[in-house]
């Protein structure tokens, strides 16, 4: 028999042996997924463009919301989105007369365009950290991302309009303050500013890959004119119309359009969908398939057509299935039919552009007015009249006439392209039911409430 | 304190010491039987102080050699008290009767990692449940359903009654409020086994919800349901962090223990069982049948006149008053359950092998669980000081749980679509099988139950090895290794499949088809190495265990999906558009170092200290050790030598503390890029999650009290305890202003407070040989509130506050609900209106047992619950379809009919029109056995039974829809109770057989 000594010993040492063993643990890193750290580490370019495309991907997200939530505010179209009865009561005022905070489903134009904010600052700081760059290169990436960033900040602000928004947001526990509208809209054209200079600076090309939306502007001087031409709408949208024409210069406005070249209102830089793993066009659907969820194009904006605009082929009449939505009735309670969609996507694949010729051709034409400049004002006007087929203008050509007809003429050339009615309305003072067609009994909001998070944020 | 360690002692059972040296011998012999006579097979005799003993036979009988001239021979039988027999002179026809023992007193239970304690002396109040409690009176649908109505301080709600369960289990209240899990770590023969929820896809498929992140409205069960009920021997349930503190950073919700059978030594025996049963659904909302009056009612316009012209075309077919939820959920569901066990051994190698086939359809078609279960345990000894047990187990789950609870302009959820569907739709198949579109909604739901498959396939092996050896023993002290290993791997298989023709799929155009396939492959395995030391040190005995625990957890998930699938193809490459929703890998490393020291002075005096030192991978800091330690007291007052109280034959006063840990999710402490494929390139999506790089683990203490006692020789026994368990440092995303693209930070931002209180009573009232009853009455309530909040008040959970969600304030509940109207100047309560609390005021359970004439058993189980609230949304869809029961009334005389006004109130701000009250009454167990009497046998068969029991066959409620137990969101730490046509749960009723050989 051992002694118990040993016995011990040697069971001591098992123990002993497993613990050692069994203590040591190989410390996890994420399997899944690149780490933020290392893209702003002295990023190298590999690094940089998954952080550029990343840029562009983010840069879509706000399309769907902004199309479907600020038109069905300036009644452009419905929501007959049967699953959740809010797209219609919440949405259009049927049940409330005011939005509150996180109002339903409209994150889209407000988180989303945040999100792309965010790439853009990390995206600015990881140049900023390489020592992979020249230095046109590294003003290649900031213009870039300086560029996407202000037109992005445009959304939140132009939801959220009076009571302004976050413009410095790099730290996320110390964020800057809530700027109100007109100080808002001045720092992002500084933001844009500082990207156009960035860009002129970036030399010939960009060391990175932009997508197809991007075509025809993938260079720092091409991007440089997309930076100008969203610089016009935010001068536009600051009421600085002489700002307007300075960055309208600048940018790929081309007025010199007829009804045969038509296709260059189209000109611009676009935001593309692809199949999975891409993303698909969220305003696709079949013409005239049976679906209780549909965007439906507002009766109003067809009743109120003039005869002969072309413009009227961007719907389709559901003939055989028009969209019916409980919630959607007129004054007599009647269901108010779902008679025209959305027709202008050939597939769910189509690109949609963001910013094009068409919107810069309509910003001079108001610009050119509000500078007492009448003449090319009439002459931009009827420049989008006979691309579309309605002849020239023949009304008064009073400020507040022509500033009636450059409306109505955005009402059908920029229909559903992100809320332009709702927007235009607002900043002319004139969102109200002359402009709006109440039929569905519901309210008009001016904007939306602040997001519980900024207000939880302010009141730590 | 020997007698107290029967784990310890059965591993020398059978060992015969030194005899070649001993001087004097008596012989002892006899047998062991319970009060009613019948022999008790394998009760255990031991010399006291020795390693001598042996165990009874088939017949109670036994013999055995003792060393000296006067010996204590201690006698043990699980389940009955023990005894303790004088010995001067050899005696051979020794009858020992055993008590039953109905308060339990000599179970040991486990208290630590190594060693255990008998209940009597316990400073915890732990609750078991033997695998004849469990389910020895009827056939819950899986294992964590047996235990509704069983565990005082359990708050257990089904989330729909799908085939093969889905549970929400929390002990003690509220554990965690998201960062961990909820739902308490299983521990199967010293296995660390998954109970995770794997996703399949189903929210994406059926537009539930969109994108590929929300998993939670996936309707899928939880893994224990791989665990078949029949195999185990005994459920220890480790409530809080004082009773659990020995499993340290996984424990906060509770542990519990599952032991599954074992052979003992004596003759073969053979279990044969089958039970044949049915399941209904129960307590239907009787839709309201359709008539012009009500068409003229809810519609209006050109389309009230083609309602009118296709209610005309239905009367004419005679099909005006279909009864959908008749037709849908009407289906009398077959049960079986079928298990064979074999059991047996000698003294030095026992076995238990055991094969089952579980096969249930649901009370919708094409729905329905099957198990397949097979087990081989196998203890052996070698030599006199090693002892090696094994248990093995595999398991095949093959679960298809159909398409009900909420959707989104998919029409794939049966019950959503009902709710749309009047009386007189046309929706049934023509005779060439193709069915009409849905004109009420998005999907035929006849098509999505015919057409439609949510299928998971589980393949699983739990197996655990360990082995003692005795390193020394004498009469006073013994020390021994215990290494204990095992291994969980788990592989599911899902596919959830909606065919090109159903009508919302031809409305994809060229995408129409669409199948997500899901894969995953858990493997957990686990390691333990204990010393124990035990000593009798004069009159106290000191039992010492150190040792170190190591848990490694590596799981890969992958998530395909493809869509545009022609003549019915599932197979992905067969799909225009091929996607990954998602693939997921993680790694999880835990390393514990454990000790542990039991002082108990003569059963008088039970003391315990201990603590663990734990480390994950899961925490921010992940090579740094967090202490979790705990202590323990019990005074057995009745054992002192001054009580002279004759009737109070156990009076046990006792507190316990401990702390336990909850560790965050994984992926919390990582910031990474998201991938986003536009345009043919690949970008990285900055991730909106922030992290803190000082994130410690959630830590929850717990303070508990208890009184136990009993009177009268057991007749009667007391259980009260109170506890107070606090979780510390919850970890609470801080939700940045969300203009800087953070949306998430992970931080300790939080406290809570669970305060609770558990009695039980029990009593035999009757205790005859023609007539024994036995009654047991429990009681538990809990109140939690959070008593700490670092980030602003917020809401979470469910679909916003217009429909109802949960709020999180400090001095509030965590579980409290909370909708619209808005209430201004109210940042306490997130400016909403406060409607209720998810958990109730407090439940009760009555369990009775009565043997009768012999040879009769009668079980039922009744459970209570006063209080609490859900969010009813199938209350709101019914009312927006206008199928609600008595939608047209108009019980205040307004003209407008209640269904309509019920949602013009909701519309118009106020949420609590679909908030209602839960409490229930549930009749959950009853059963009657009659066992043949002996002389009807035949030759071999030692034992027959035959008995009809009743699952959920009585529910008591006012709630408004099927059942008061359900959740959208699966096992949710706060937001469960929110119910969206779910499926709908089911009374079951069974006749059983069962045979011994």
């Amino acid at each position: 028999m051992k002694s118990i000594f040993q016995k011990i010993i040697s069971a001591l040492s098992v123990v002993l042996l497993l613990t050692l063993g069994a203590c040591e643990i190989d410390l996890v890193t994420d399997p899944n997924n690149p780490s933020l750290g290392s893209a702003l580490n002295d990023a190298k370019k590999p690094e940089l463009q998954v952080l550029v495309t990343g840029l562009e991907a983010r840069h879509r997200g706000y399309v769907q919301n902004a199309v479907e939530m600020f038109g069905v505010f300036g009644r452009e179209v419905w929501a007959y989105f049967g699953s959740d009865p809010r797209f219609a009561n919440e949405w259009l005022g049927l049940s409330i007369a005011q939005t509150y905070p996180d109002f339903f489903s409209s994150g889209g134009t407000y988180v989303n365009p945040y999100l792309a904010v965010k790439q853009a600052n990390v995206l600015i700081r990881a140049a900023e950290n390489s020592t992979a760059l020249t230095d046109a290169e590294r003003k290649g990436y900031i213009g870039f991302a300086k560029t996407i960033k202000g037109f992005q900040l445009l959304w939140p602000l132009m939801q959220q309009y009076e009571n302004g928004i976050r413009i410095d947001v790099e730290d996320p526990l110390n964020p800057g303050p809530t700027l109100p509208f007109d100080q808002a809209i001045r720092a992002i054209g500084v933001i844009l500013n500082e990207g156009h200079t960035d860009l002129l600076a970036a030399g010939s090309t960009f060391s990175f890959n932009l997508t197809s939306g991007f075509a025809g502007f993938n260079t720092p001087d091409k991007m440089a004119q997309v930076n100008r031409a969203i610089a016009a709408r935010a001068a536009l949208y600051a009421k600085d119309y002489s700002g307007a024409l300075n960055t309208l210069n600048g940018s790929f406005m081309d007025l010199n359009v007829t009804d045969v070249t038509f296709e260059k209102m189209d000109i611009g830089p676009a935001h593309p969908f692809g199949i999975s793993p891409d993303a698909l066009n969220p305003l696709y659907y079949p013409i005239d398939l049976p679906t209780s969820t549909i965007l439906i194009c507002h009766p109003d904006w067809v009743e109120d057509a003039l005869p002969g605009d072309r413009r009227l082929s961007k719907v389709a009449r559901r003939t055989n299935n028009p969209a019916q939505n409980p919630a959607i009735r007129d004054a007599g309670g009647n269901l108010l039919l779902g008679e025209y969609q959305d027709a202008r996507w050939p597939s769910n694949t189509t690109a949609f552009k963001f910013i094009r010729n068409e919107e810069l051709i309509l910003i001079y034409a108001e610009a050119s007015l509000l500078t007492n400049n009448t003449a090319n004002a009439v002459s931009a006007i009827n420049t989008i009249r006979n691309t579309w087929g309605v002849g020239n203008y023949t009304g008064a050509t009073t400020q507040d006439a022509l500033l009636n007809e450059i409306l109505f003429q955005r009402r059908y050339s920029l229909w559903a392209e992100g809320g332009h009615r709702w927007i235009d309305l607002r900043r002319t003072n004139r969102l109200n039911n002359t402009y709006v067609d109440l039929r569905d009994r519901g309210n008009i909001f001016t904007q939306v409430a602040r997001r519980t998070s900024e207000i939880n944020w302010d009141a730590r | 304190m020997k007698q107290t360690l029967l784990r310890v002692n059965l591993v020398f059972i059978g060992l015969i010491c030194f005899s070649a040296t001993l001087l004097a011998q008596m012989r002892v012999a006899g047998t062991v039987k319970d009060a009613a006579g019948e022999p008790l097979i394998g009760a255990s005799l031991i010399v006291k102080g020795t390693t001598t003993g042996t165990i009874t036979d088939v017949d109670g009988s036994f013999s055995l050699e003792v060393p000296g001239k006067s010996a204590t021979i201690e006698v043990t039988y699980t389940g009955y008290r023990s005894k303790t027999v004088q010995l001067t002179a050899d005696n051979t026809a020794m009858a020992i009767v055993l008590e039953d023992d109905v308060a339990r007193l000599d179970e040991v239970l486990v208290t630590g990692l190594a060693s255990g304690v008998k209940r009597a002396n316990s400073g915890n109040a732990v609750t078991s449940i033997t695998g004849d409690e469990l389910v020895g009176a009827t056939n819950p649908q899986t294992l964590d359903n047996a235990l509704f109505g069983k565990i005082p301080g359990v708050n257990m709600s089904s989330n729909s009654g799908a085939p093969g369960g889905g549970v929400n289990v929390q002990l003690r209240g509220v554990s965690t409020l998201g960062a961990g899990s909820s739902q308490p770590l299983y521990i199967i023969d010293g296995v660390y086994v998954d109970n995770s929820t794997i996703r399949n896809g189903r929210t994406q498929v059926n537009g539930a919800s969109g994108g590929a992140s929300v998993a939670t409205q996936d309707d899928a069960a939880n893994r224990i349901a791989d665990i078949n009920p029949d195999d185990i021997e005994k459920i220890e349930v480790l409530k809080g962090p004082s009773a659990a503190a020995i499993y340290g950073t996984r424990a906060n919700s509770g542990v519990i223990i599952i032991t599954t059978k074992r052979g003992a030594a004596g003759k073969t025996k053979v279990s044969l069982s089958q039970d044949l049963g049915m399941g209904q659904g129960q307590n239907f909302q009787n839709f309201d049948t359709w008539n012009e009056a009500k068409i003229t009612n809810f519609f209006s316009g050109a389309r009230q006149q083609l309602e009118l012209q296709r209610f005309q075309a239905a009367k004419q077919a005679g099909r005006e008053n279909t009864n959908w939820e008749e037709f849908f959920y009407g289906e009398n569901a077959l049960l079986s359950n079928t298990q064979l066990s074999i059991s047996g051994g000698n003294d030095k190698t026992q076995f238990f092998a055991s094969g089952g086939v579980l096969s249930e359809d649901g009370i919708i078609k094409n729905t329905g669980f099957e198990r397949y279960t097979m087990r081989a345990n196998l203890d052996q000894k070698l030599g006199n000081r090693l002892k090696i047990s094994v248990s093995n187990n595999y398991t095949r789950s093959n679960n298809d749980r159909g398409f009900t609870g909420n959707q989104n302009n998919t029409g794939g959820s049966i019950g959503y679509a009902l709710a749309y569907t009047p009386s007189y739709a046309d929706l049934l198949p023509d005779a060439t099988g193709n069915y009409p579109n849905n004109p009420y909604f998005n999907d035929n739901p006849v098509a999505i139950r015919d057409l439609g498959t949510n299928n998971q396939k589980v393949d699983r092996f739990i197996s655990a090895g360990t082995v003692e050896w005795d390193i020394l023993q004498n009469t006073s002290s013994f020390l021994k290794l215990r290494v204990n290993g095992g291994v969980d791997y788990l592989s599911s298989n899902t596919i959830v499949h909606f065919p090109e023709v159903l009508q919302h799929q031809r409305a994809q155009g060229n995408q129409a088809g669409d199948v997500m396939w899901g894969a995953q492959d858990n493997l957990n395995t686990n390691l333990q190495a204990f010393l124990i030391y035990n000593a009798d040190l004069g009159s106290v005995n000191s039992n010492t265990a150190i040792g170190i625990s190591r848990l490694d957890q590596q799981s890969n998930f992958l998530l395909t999906r493809g869509r545009g699938l022609n003549g019915g193809q599932t197979n992905l490459t067969w799909a225009r558009v091929q996607a990954i929703q998602g693939q997921v890998n993680s790694t999880v490393t835990d390393v514990g170092l454990v000790a542990q020291q039991d002082l108990n002075w003569q059963d008088r005096i039970t003391a315990s200290v201990g603590i663990r030192l734990d480390k994950s991978t899961l925490n921010a800091q992940q090579d740094k050790y967090y202490a979790f330690p705990k202590a323990s007291l019990a005074l057995n007052l009745a054992n002192f030598d001054f009580w002279n109280v004759g009737i109070v034959n156990q009076f046990k006063l006792r507190a316990a503390y401990g702390q336990t840990g909850g560790l965050p999710n994984f992926g919390v402490t990582f910031e990474s890029l998201a991938p986003q494929i536009i345009g043919g390139l690949t970008g990285g999506q900055v991730g909106t999650r922030g992290v803190d790089p000082n994130l410690t683990p959630e830590t929850a203490e717990e303070l508990e009290f208890g009184l136990d006692a009993a009177f009268l020789k057991n007749r009667i026994t007391i259980e009260a305890t109170y506890y107070n368990k606090g979780v510390k440092n919850l970890i609470l995303d801080l939700q940045p202003a969300e203009s800087t693209g953070i949306l998430a930070i992970a931080t300790n931002a939080a406290d809570l407070e669970n305060k609770g209180i558990e009695l039980g009573i029990g009593a035999t009232p009757v205790r005859t040989s023609k007539f024994n009853w036995y009654t047991k009455l429990m009681y538990w309530q809990n109140r939690s509130v959070i008593t700490r909040l670092d980030i602003p008040v917020f809401t979470t959970g469910g679909f916003g506050a217009s429909l109802g969600t949960y709020l999180i304030s400090e001095g509030y509940s965590p579980t409290t609900i909370v909708g619209n109207p808005v209430v201004a100047n109210s940042p306490q309560t997130s400016g909403r209106t406060v409607y209720g609390d998810r958990q109730p005021d407090f439940q009760m359970s009555w369990l009775n047992s009565i043997t009768f004439l012999k040879n009769f058993d009668l079980n039922w189980l009744f459970h209570y619950q006063k209080g609490g609230e859900s969010i009813n949304l199938s209350a709101l869809l019914w009312d927006d379809g206008g199928t609600t029961n008595g939608w047209s009334n108009d019980s205040d005389g307004d003209g407008t009919p209640d269904g309509l006004r019920r949602l013009t109130a909701w519309s118009g701000g106020n949420t609590g029109v679909w908030i209602e009250k839960t409490d229930y009454i549930k009749l959950r167990e009853v059963a009657l056995y009659y066992t043949l009497p002996k002389d009807l046998l035949g030759k071999g068969i030692s034992r027959a039974k035959i008995g009809v029991s009743g699952n959920n066959i009585l529910l008591w409620t006012n709630y408004g829809s099927y059942d008061p137990e359900v959740s959208n969101f699966g096992s949710q730490p706060v937001s469960s109770a929110i119910e969206v046509t779910p499926y709908p749960s089911s009374r079951r009723l069974f006749f059983h057989l069962k045979f011994d050989f």
